[in-house]
């Protein structure tokens, strides 16, 4: 609710922010300089130094004499009221992303964390709350590279699954089980978000398809899954419009397909699912060097 | 002054602001929900009792210049407030100058 006292002064807006996101033209507009910076930060690897006149998606941020928050504005729509400038980034950072890979056409999107470990490329399909940040920041620790975390980007027609440098948004757990800080940057000085200072510096194919969920009631377990049955996990973690769901399922049942190995991996002891998942991916890497 | 002219919501109703900027108010006397879209919940937010109707309209109004219709909609939604019984009235003392 707004906490109104007195009329506020409106500060001029600098130059609007231009990112590319999975061929997508994002322009976000009316910030000031600090929060521009801020959101910047937070979305550095995609921004661009495109002119603002043409945008897919275009996010403008007003602020009115009486009102004492920001009022996001989309394609001409009012979208959000926001109070708070934490707020207020964090949820541009999601929006613009999110906004982004709705209307993507050369990517399927997946709710899911991909990283590479030798010549295996893991992708890692489960719902939230089932550990793929924490997982893969402490397969980071160890010498994997990750293509994305919480998302993850499916080329069209090749199939590899693209780095996708977007912030990581951790929890005071996860964060906690973080030993080698400097791995990591924190952008935007904003609380819960960091970013690998390292990622898989090529797309590629994903050769291990894995099923994770967190089941506290039994102890860290990998089991093999069927093609089929991957490619159904794989499918009912895309993410997109009816439309999308369509190609969702042809990108699913090629990339199970086509994966050396499938499998579901209870994720309960951190340490145990770690191991497990080192030994699937270094069996998928022999596989692929033999 | 009544509330139609200075809007202010009534402090026992519940607001549920949700991830896409929509919001769900709660009415714990009526035992109603009431969902509003962005907009509503942006004019919700101005309904303080500091704030005049006319200052409210032109406001929002003003975010969205190319959109006219924009402020009929808040002085519909405005009076939905009112009819709902989601408002109080306020004293004329107690806003701004």
């Amino acid at each position: 609710m707004l906490a109104r006292s007195t009329p506020q002064t409106v500060s001029p807006a600098c130059q609007p922010l231009s990112v590319q996101i999975a061929g997508v033209a994002v322009v976000i507009e009316g910030l000031s300089l600090e929060l521009r910076q801020r959101l910047c930060e937070l979305l550095r690897p995609f921004v661009t130094a495109c002119s603002d006149e043409y945008a897919d998606v275009r996010f403008e941020v007003k602020r009115v004499p009486k009102h004492t928050g920001w009022i996001i504005v989309q394609n001409g729509e009012v979208r959000q009221s926001i109070q708070d400038a934490e707020k207020l980034l964090s949820y541009l950072e999601w929006c613009v992303v999110a906004q982004a890979l709705e209307v993507t056409s050369t990517h399927a999107v997946f709710h899911a964390a991909a990283l590479t470990y030798g010549d295996a490329t893991v992708v890692l399909a489960a719902e939230s709350g089932a550990g793929k940040t924490t997982l893969t920041t402490s397969l980071i620790l160890r010498g994997w590279l990750p293509l994305a975390d919480d998302i993850s980007l499916v080329r069209l027609p090749t199939l590899e699954v693209q780095p996708f440098p977007r912030c990581f948004h951790t929890d005071d757990f996860t964060s906690s089980n973080i030993t080698t800080p400097s791995l990591f940057e924190r952008p935007g000085a904003l609380a819960g978000y960091m970013r690998p200072h390292t990622w898989a510096p090529t797309p590629s194919r994903p050769t291990c398809i894995i099923r994770l969920e967190r089941d506290t009631h039994s102890d860290s377990a990998a089991y093999p899954l069927t093609r089929a049955e991957a490619a159904g996990y794989l499918f009912a973690a895309s993410i997109g419009n009816l439309a999308r769901r369509a190609s969702a399922v042809r990108v699913a049942v090629a990339v199970a397909t086509s994966a050396q190995s499938c499998w579901h991996v209870n994720n309960n002891r951190l340490s145990e699912t770690v191991g497990l998942l080192e030994q699937i991916a270094a069996t998928a890497s022999a596989d692929a060097t033999g | 002054m009544l509330h139609e002219d200075f809007p202010r919501r009534r402090p026992d109703v519940e607001t549920h602001v949700l991830p896409d900027g929509t919001c769900l108010l709660f009415d714990p006397l009526a035992l109603q929900g009431h969902a509003l879209s962005a907009v509503g919940a942006l004019v919700w937010d101005y309904c303080d009792g500091t704030v005049s109707r006319a200052e409210i309209t032109n406001e929002v109004g003003s975010l969205l210049p190319e959109v006219p219709q924009l402020r009929d909609e808040v002085i519909q939604l405005l009076d939905r407030f009112a009819s709902d019984g989601l408002l109080v009235a306020v004293s004329g003392e107690s806003r701004r100058a």
